[in-house]
């Protein structure tokens, strides 16, 4: 009797063993794509908070009169990525951004100055350029030098002379005798001093005040 | 029967060969099912409970090689195996017919998805389920060309 009805014995088994399958199959192709969105849900929320706080942090700088007049940019490439020389910010002449307005992190830290000025970006030099060249002042001493760049992770600071009361861990600041730089921007604090016998003047190394994380949204002011 | 199932492992695994090539190095808008095509030729042979197993074993292989959710293919296969089953036809020409009939069929089911999802409209549909059909019906005259050559390679074989 069974053999008579075959076919349909084998076709119903193996229906009932392919719906088995597509069942598991289905079922463990839905709980993979499930753990997929949500890590990259997570992800995508902690990048959005994290943007949230920093852009807060940039709109209490207006609300506490620290900075009045400034416009907020965000850097879209770096050159090097590791202690940058170069900053590219996706801000340009078009949002109002003209040669030698200064750069700075949300904590009114030293970044740089912007350089070359395009339609829709602008080119920044960081603190760490070789090119860069800042007169800076001491703050226990007011002792004032010049901040050269191109000794990264470090800024070296010349042209203090060597028999100044200097010591580590006192801070830089911007002097203001300077074409670009305002006085009273922070840029770090002195980290090593060494002293030359063949020279009049110490030579200084200085650890600037900005991190990796303070290369996503800058300030940019005249 | 031993020399049965040794023709058919050679012929399964070269119709595998010539799909797994056809999935991988051939752009065609339309890849044509050489293991439809074979599951037919065997149905139409008498073989169907053979067919019955292969269209199982066959979808599996199918959509793993397509990433598609396992035993979807399978599915296919068997629904268009079991009422082919129906036909007995000695004839190439009637082969061929038969084919393009089933190939046509299966081309639609295939692609009741993705006319579900609007990504194709009713004629884009016909056109490639005919494209599809007569691609299958050139592969049917080689595989049955091959299975031909297969046969007689085995019955001059003495064990």
């Amino acid at each position: 009797m069974l053999w008579r009805f075959r076919r349909e014995v084998i076709f119903t088994l193996m229906m009932f063993f392919s719906f088995f399958i597509g069942k598991t199959s289905l079922k463990s192709n839905i709980s993979n794509s499930d753990i997929k969105i949500d890590k990259e849900k997570l992800l995508n929320y902690d990048e959005i908070i994290q943007e949230n706080r920093r852009l807060r942090e940039f709109l209490s700088l207006k609300e506490k009169k620290i900075l009045s007049n400034f416009k907020v940019a965000e850097v879209i490439a770096l050159k090097p990525y590791i202690f940058p020389a170069e900053i590219i910010i996706d801000k340009g002449k078009k949002d109002g951004i003209a040669e030698n307005n200064l750069v700075l992190t949300r904590d009114i830290f030293l970044i740089g100055r912007v350089v070359e000025v395009n339609n829709s970006y602008s080119r920044v030099i960081s603190i760490f350029n070789k090119k860069t060249k800042i007169s800076a002042i001491v703050s226990s001493t007011k002792e004032i030098g010049v901040l050269e760049g191109g000794y990264a992770p470090f800024l070296l600071m010349k042209y203090i002379p060597y028999d100044s009361k200097v010591k580590i861990g006192d801070e830089i600041y911007t002097s203001g005798f300077s074409e670009y730089y305002h006085s009273g921007i922070k840029i770090g604090k002195i980290v090593k001093i060494s002293k030359d016998t063949n020279s009049l003047f110490l030579k200084i190394f200085v650890k600037p005040y900005i991190s990796s994380y303070d290369f996503k949204e800058v300030i940019i002011c005249e | 029967m031993n020399r049965k199932l040794w023709v058919i492992l050679e012929q399964v695994l070269i119709v595998s060969i010539f799909q797994y090539i056809f999935f991988n190095f051939f752009h065609l808008k339309v890849i044509p099912s050489f293991f439809l095509v074979y599951l037919l030729l065997l149905t139409f042979e008498g073989n169907v409970e053979i067919a019955l197993f292969l269209s199982f074993i066959l979808g599996v292989i199918n959509d793993i090689f397509s990433k598609e959710i396992l035993g979807l293919t399978s599915v296919r296969y068997l629904l268009v195996i079991y009422f082919s089953s129906f036909f007995v036809v000695k004839s190439i020409r009637g082969k061929c017919s038969l084919i393009f009939v089933f190939s046509f069929l299966y081309f639609c089911m295939l692609s009741f998805r993705k006319l579900d999802e609007s990504f194709w409209d009713g004629k884009t549909l016909l056109k490639y389920a005919v494209l599809f059909s007569l691609y299958n019906l050139l592969v049917a005259i080689f595989i049955e060309i091959l299975l031909r050559e297969i046969k007689k390679k085995w019955t001059e074989r003495i064990f």
